[in-house]
């Protein structure tokens, strides 16, 4: 008698327990990324009341000292404080990474819900533009721009918001065309709304979820293009701190002096993992839903 | 009998379909399906028009053309004698509201971000229907005109049922003072006990504000329920049309005759007899010459082989069939023959 | 804490109606999902059997059950849920603790699946005539050659003309009605001994629908087989089926043999949703019809006693105490309203 309901109680104990855990373990991913994106940005915004020194000072008695008390970090070639540069160059590459990628989702998105809503030529027009882009190779791209502005930042912004904001528009492309067979779509148009009420105000509210999952791992490889392409003496000049350029500084002293390579380069990659980490919980939390399957 | 609200006449609908690189290398012709074959039909106020059909017959075609989400070939859609087919898209904008469509799927038919109040709101606030102040006085009048209580104001469409859902979209078509509501397969998707609410509360409202009512569905039990006449569509074209009470006692069309017979009437004594009709509905893409439904049609003679006239039956009714109102003393041989040049 | 609501009624209130004939003998299932709010039980305590050849109704609206019933049978429960208790026996054989071998085994070949929706049932990739062979070469041991031949005779007799080049065709190529013969097709390659058929016409039209019913009869009446026919249309189970089921919020609320579950109905829902329904019988139509108020219960948020209790016109204090095990009101007529002869006797 009592059998059957304990086996009922114990066995909806058990999918309980598997239900928390993975709700727990998603929502460890979303918070440790927070974690590690937030220790960054604190060091990007206040860079100057945390770093020991300015980035650019030089002194050349203290050159290639180990990490120490004094020179968390070390210190490079020309003595400067490896630990200081490291959060200036925080400081470029994070704003580099957002308005690198916010800007062309913006732009983006907004092409791509108009070529997914009106179809027709409008979409045929900004498709094609968005495949010839893709199709480019980046770093030529770039490679041309910063020949015709010269090196520097401002040609690797002009170059990233031209080549990436493509991606974008194909993904909002897709995700209109599921939506504008929405019924409440089509009710809208039927409620007499105007065409940019219902693509602004009905529409694009839907289409920010995706984007912003995708551009979760989109500023992680624009951090890492912008510090390759300073790597390849394009992007960032010096003595401008940056973590790519600060990581090419240090690779010729690699064998002497590991510490100018190696420690900004872990940092590269802490914040790498932690907008992954943000792009993978925010992916389960949107995706994935316990409801009853009917 | 009232003035008619929605009248609409010889409308017609075809979608050219695209063709393959193939095709168009070999010059085959664009083909073409027809959705809306000369359909002519009238609302007047407070009287519910039921269509029925089964799929492919054209019925939700026919339902965004007269609110022209689908822009017809011809024909004329007349709203309070006023061709809404002539209308420029600005015009277009500022009429739609008299017209209001009430969708099938009450999932999606709600966005999933606006609050109730609120999409019930925003569809008042744009035709300018109430002012700010009054905003949420109207709203809640409006949910309480469909049995929904104030406290769904705030609510989220996942948070409702099915049922209250659809009650919440009715509301939201409501708020515009609508003179025109078009239910399309507005009850299919909700479960019977809940249908039966949303079927009184359509006729309830048709009744108390004067609306004019069209009711598409493939369920007949359903039509015969809340319909004051009926049309039965099949394969684009209105095979039947007439009065509930005549469609229901003295169909005259086979077709009817046989989606009458193929329907599960909860009756245990009725058990399953030969199925009703034979054989698949033809493909729109390529129609039966003559009757539609002479393909299938258990009376069909030499003579359905040419296209069947419309033949009044009197009182409103009418029928496109050359065999039964005949055969069966409905109509004298001597009163207009079948024509078959038509 | 669960919503499992208490006390569990002890399985043995509703024995099966001849033990020794029965076919498949389901006792006491409990399905489970997870949800964010608690714990959704889908199926609640259910007890039921299916007698060789006959056909078996089960009514119930969406949320009921009823599907996910079915797809416990073949151990077709989808992640995240469970079986939490019960026994699902299969000619003696229980098939909740069946290892995966012996579930196969039965899958397809002594127990076949006809789905709502033929369009995303059938393999895109793959001829209509490979996927009938398919279960015959799987479960017969056929050759390629001899397993062709037999899809097209099932072809054939599903109703499908020209079956020979139809079997070359693929599901898009088919109209829905036909589809659905063809997974009728599929379902009695092997000649199975239960056909479990989940809303097999719902996505189809009357005339259609019409048709393959009065297949799935004769295809009955020919090889004997059992059918569990599930739908939310109680015209659809009141025309085919020898007994139906009731179920509602995962209970089983009536069983009756079809033409008792009408005539002297003994549940305030199955009455309800008899009232509720509209009919073509024009002089028999009510102007108004008369609803069940209110809405379904929430699965994860039941509360103690009858979930109907809500909406029902008889609701009384007591309601709140019912276990919701089934009672025999009258032979083979069983109920899970213990008040239903005192409120509802005299009408039907």
């Amino acid at each position: 008698m009592a059998t059957r309901q304990e086996l009922v109680l114990t066995g909806a104990r058990a999918l309980r327990r598997q239900v928390d855990r993975q709700r727990r373990w998603s929502s460890a991913t979303l918070w440790t990324g927070v974690a590690i994106i937030g220790i960054a940005v604190v060091a990007g915004v206040f860079t100057s009341f945390l770093a020991p020194s300015p980035p650019n000072q030089q002194n050349l008695l203290a050159a290639f000292q180990a990490p120490s008390g004094s020179h968390l970090f070390g210190t490079d070639a020309y003595g400067r404080d490896v630990f200081s540069r490291t959060l200036y160059a925080i400081h470029v590459d994070l704003i580099f990474g957002i308005v690198g990628t916010y800007v062309p989702m913006v732009i983006g998105m907004v092409l791509g819900a108009i070529a997914g809503f009106y179809r027709g030529w409008r979409d045929s027009l900004i498709m094609r533009l968005a495949d010839v882009t893709i199709a480019l190779p980046f770093i030529v791209l770039v490679l041309a721009i910063v020949a015709i502005v010269g090196p520097g930042l401002k040609g690797v912004y002009i170059g990233i918001i031209v080549v990436s904001w493509a991606l974008y528009a194909r993904l909002t492309r897709a995700e209109m065309l599921v939506l504008r067979e929405q019924q409440f779509m089509m009710a809208s148009r039927a409620l007499g709304y105007s065409t940019p009420r219902i693509l602004f105000r009905h529409a694009l509210p839907h289409l920010i979820r995706p984007n912003l999952v995708f551009s979760m791992a989109d500023i992680v490889l624009n951090i890492l293009v912008l510090a390759s392409l300073s790597f390849l003496g394009v992007g960032v000049q010096p003595p401008t701190p940056e973590l790519g350029a600060i990581v090419a500084d240090g690779q010729q002293y690699l064998l002497t002096a590991w510490w100018i390579t190696t420690l900004p380069g872990l940092v590269l990659v802490f914040i790498g993992v932690g907008f992954s980490l943000i792009g993978d919980g925010l992916a389960d939390r949107f995706g994935r839903r316990l409801e009853l399957p009917r | 009998m009232a003035e008619d609200v929605l009248t609409i006449e010889s409308l017609n609908k075809r979608f050219r379909l695209d063709r393959s690189l193939g095709a168009w290398l070999h010059r085959a012709p664009a083909r073409t399906v027809t959705a809306v074959d000369d359909v002519s039909l009238s609302v007047p106020r407070g009287h519910v028009l039921g269509i029925v059909g089964e799929s492919g017959c054209g019925k939700t075609t026919l339902a965004r053309c007269v609110v022209r989400l689908v822009e017809p070939d011809g024909g004329q859609v007349r709203l309070d004698g006023q061709d809404l087919l002539a209308l420029s898209r600005a015009q277009l904008r500022a009429v739609r509201k008299r017209v209001q469509l009430v969708f099938q799927d009450p999932y999606t038919s709600l966005n999933p971000r606006l609050t109730i109040g609120a999409a019930i709101a925003e569809a008042a606030r744009v035709h300018q229907i109430v002012d700010r102040a009054g905003e949420r006085g109207y709203v809640l009048e409006m949910l309480e005109l469909v049995g929904l209580s104030s406290e769904f104001y705030d609510r989220l469409p996942r948070a409702l049922s099915g049922g209250q859902r659809q009650r919440a979209v009715i509301a939201r078509a409501l708020a515009v003072k609508p003179e025109v509501l078009i239910a399309d397969e507005a009850v299919s998707a909700l479960d019977v006990s809940i249908q039966a609410q949303i079927l009184n509360l359509l006729r309830r409202l048709t009744d108390e504000l004067g609306l004019a009512t069209l009711f598409i569905a493939h369920q007949l039990a359903v039509i015969a329920n809340i319909s004051d006449s009926v049309a039965v569509m099949y394969l684009g074209q209105i095979v039947e049309h007439g009065s509930t009470r005549e469609i229901f006692r003295s169909p005259q069309h086979p077709y009817t005759r046989a989606l009458l017979a193929a329907h599960p009437e909860p009756d245990p004594d009725r058990r399953r007899t030969e199925p009703a009709v034979r054989g698949d509905i033809p493909s729109p893409l390529d129609l039966p010459n003559g009757c539609r439904f002479h393909t299938r049609c258990p009376h069909a003679q030499d003579k359905c082989l040419t296209p069947p006239p419309v033949v009044d039956l009197g009182e409103g009714h009418q029928a496109r069939c050359v065999v039964l109102p005949y055969a069966e003393g409905r109509v004298a041989p001597a009163t207009p023959p079948p024509d078959a040049d038509r | 804490m669960t919503n499992v609501p208490e006390p569990l009624s002890p399985m043995a209130a509703a024995p099966p109606d001849s033990p020794d004939e029965s076919l498949l003998d389901i006792r006491g299932l409990t399905v489970a999902f997870p949800t964010r709010s608690g714990l959704a039980v889908a199926v609640n305590d259910v007890s039921l059997s299916v007698a060789a050849g006959e056909t078996k109704g089960i009514v119930g609206e969406s949320g009921s059950g009823k599907t996910m019933m079915c797809r416990a049978v073949l151990g077709l429960i989808p992640q995240p849920g469970a079986i939490l208790a019960g026994e699902i026996l299969w000619k003696g054989q229980d098939l909740v603790t069946a290892s995966k071998r012996d579930m196969r085994r039965v899958r397809g070949s002594q127990i076949a699946m006809i789905f709502q929706d033929p369009a995303s049932a059938l393999d895109p990739v793959f001829t209509v005539g490979d996927q009938i062979a398919e279960p015959l070469r799987v479960h017969r041991n056929m050759s390629r050659k001899s397993a062709q031949k037999e899809a097209i005779d099932l072809l054939g007799h599903v109703g499908i003309p020209s079956a020979r080049e139809r079997s070359h065709s693929y599901p898009h190529e088919l109209s829905g009605g036909m589809r659905q013969r063809a997974m009728i097709a599929i379902a009695i390659a092997c000649r199975p001994d239960l056909i479990l058929a989940d809303e097999p016409t719902t996505n189809l039209d009357v005339t259609i629908q019409d048709q393959i019913l009065g297949l799935l009869s004769d295809l009955q009446r020919e090889f004997g087989m059992a059918i569990v026919l599930v739908s939310h249309d109680l015209g659809v189970v009141a025309q085919n089926a020898d007994d139906v089921a009731v179920m509602y919020a995962g209970y089983a609320v009536e069983s009756a043999p079809t033409k008792l579950l009408f005539s002297s109905t003994r549940h305030p829902y199955t009455a309800g949703l008899i009232k509720a329904l509209p009919t073509v019988n024009i002089d028999a139509q009510r102007t108004m019809l008369s609803p069940i108020p209110g809405q379904p219960p929430a699965l994860d948020h039941l509360g103690s006693g009858c979930p109907f209790a809500p909406r029902c016109q008889y609701s009384a204090e007591r309601c709140l105490q019912v276990d919701m095990s089934l009672v025999r009101v009258a032979d083979q007529h069983d109920t899970a309203c213990p008040f239903a002869l005192e409120v509802m006797s005299g009408d039907g």
